[in-house]
């Protein structure tokens, strides 16, 4: 609940206070250690300690949606007959929940990873801005900001082709992991 | 019981969601009253600036400190609530309007009209909400538009952006809702489809459009705060919770004057989280299925 009430420029912010200013544990912005010269795993490591504070940003956002999903999901699948059905075998609680319900639930929830693809692009533009990330997010902020149209109407015929893209990939997956839908 | 007080009794018995409420209560009565009582009472205004104290910390005189030049947080903060839950309020109603007559023509309708408005909502939920929600706002300040009607515009494109779920959710209620008997009554009683559409079919789909509705002022206080953060929203002199975050892009601002962009951000994230949190409530309250 926190998670999707939270402006992510707000909490990126946040984070960056308390994490890069105060305590100085995380670097403030960027994605290498100005002047770094680093190469092969060193570099890795060092653009993994620069990815931590956008990525708990990133995670945090969209777990908590997750999370409200499968919720209601399992709600529903929870009252079906055959966790019932699971319990009255005397199966453990455990064993009901994980194998039985939580399987089924995760059906709906499986389909949103498909459209979250281009939530990839687009969703962490805000973050990355804030974060200084060298990537598509603000490149398209100061597309916004120069009105550049060629570029913003690039960025968005992209998003909306990974949009096509993320429902097709949904649907097919769909059909993968509920056997109980076949095209006719 | 009537369904009303079954629905009220549910919902005061669900904690969080009562929580949410007053939470969001005592954030509209703030953002209402508080400026009229800082205005007549301790006469400071929106634009009222104190040289003598800029960028001062919280003090007795201003209990969150002032900004830039001067101007009282703690007013600001309130000027900006209203402008950031009318902007909520005023876009999903927009939203509401949209969806559910669409959706309920389409629902009614079926067939052909169905599949053109179902196909144009695909094509509306194609593209990306936020980018799209940014170009358009950009071409607000491309035409100069004046800041005190810029805050209408914004409402407007986030109302008309955000229609197309709604519409969905009102049209497969309705597509089974068209199935039963007291719709048949109303074909023998020979009722215009206007009637039938907004008298007889979109009352009962009433339960999740407030849902969807709560949820949505939530989501729209946040594309809101978000877009005045990047300065396309709502525009100086207007504050606005998300504007006034604005200024914790200066590194000094962020590290040392904290009480300049903290407390709006406190104010959307307790905002939104009351939202959703009395939606989730109701929506449990609404769903006769569930019964715990």
């Amino acid at each position: 609940m926190i998670g999707i009430s939270m402006p992510s420029f707000f909490f990126g912010l946040l984070l960056i206070k308390w994490f890069a200013v105060d305590i100085k544990i995380f670097p403030v912005s960027g994605m290498l250690t100005p002047g770094s010269t680093a190469v092969g795993f060193a570099k890795f490591k060092d653009v993994m300690y620069h990815m931590t504070l956008p990525l708990i940003v990133l995670t945090l956002g969209s777990v908590a949606g997750l999370m409200r999903y499968t919720r209601s999901s399992m709600l529903e699948v929870i009252r079906q007959d055959y966790v019932r059905t699971a319990r009255a075998k005397g199966l453990r609680e455990k064993v009901v929940i994980y194998k039985h319900a939580l399987r089924n639930a995760l059906i709906p929830v499986v389909t949103i990873f498909g459209m979250w693809l281009p939530g990839l692009f687009s969703g962490a533009m805000i973050t990355e801005a804030i974060f200084n990330w060298p990537g598509i997010g603000p490149i398209e902020l100061l597309a916004v900001n120069n009105r550049d149209y060629p570029l913003l109407m690039g960025v968005n015929m992209l998003l909306a082709f990974l949009t096509l893209l993320g429902n097709l990939i949904a649907d097919v997956t769909y059909a993968l992991v509920d056997p109980r839908i076949r095209l006719k | 019981m009537s369904p009303w007080k079954v629905v009220r009794h549910r919902l005061r018995r669900n904690k969080l969601a009562m929580v949410g409420l007053y939470i969001l209560l005592f954030m509209i009565v703030v953002s209402v009253f508080g400026p009229i009582v800082q205005k007549y009472i301790f006469g400071i205004t929106m634009e009222k600036i104190d040289l003598y104290n800029i960028s001062a910390p919280p003090s007795l005189k201003h209990p969150l400190g002032t900004d830039e030049v001067g101007r009282d947080v703690l007013t600001r903060l309130m000027y900006g609530g209203r402008i950031s839950l009318t902007v909520g309020i005023v876009a999903v109603s927009i939203s509401v309007l949209i969806g559910s007559i669409i959706g309920g023509i389409s629902g009614y309708y079926g067939g052909v009209v169905d599949g053109i408005i179902m196909r144009l909502v695909d094509i509306f939920m194609c593209f990306p909400f936020f980018p799209l929600l940014l170009m358009l706002a950009a071409v607000l300040s491309d035409y100069k538009v004046d800041p005190k009607y810029r805050i209408y515009f914004v409402m407007l494109i986030i109302g008309i952006l955000s229609w197309t779920g709604l519409a969905r959710i009102v049209r497969g209620q309705i597509l089974s809702l068209r199935e039963q008997e007291f719709m048949q009554a109303a074909e023998a009683l020979g009722l215009r489809d206007r009637r039938k559409i907004f008298r007889h079919l979109l009352p009962n789909t009433f339960a999740s459009i407030i849902v969807s509705a709560t949820l949505g002022i939530g989501s729209a206080i946040l594309s809101e705060s978000a877009l005045s953060y990047l300065g396309l929203g709502v525009t100086p002199p207007y504050p606005s919770w998300g504007q006034m975050i604005q200024v914790a892009t200066d590194y000094y601002v962020m590290t040392v004057e904290y009480w300049k962009w903290i407390p709006p951000g406190v104010c959307i994230f307790l905002t939104v989280m009351a939202i959703n949190l009395f939606g989730d409530g109701l929506r449990d309250a609404l769903d006769p299925k569930l019964k715990r």
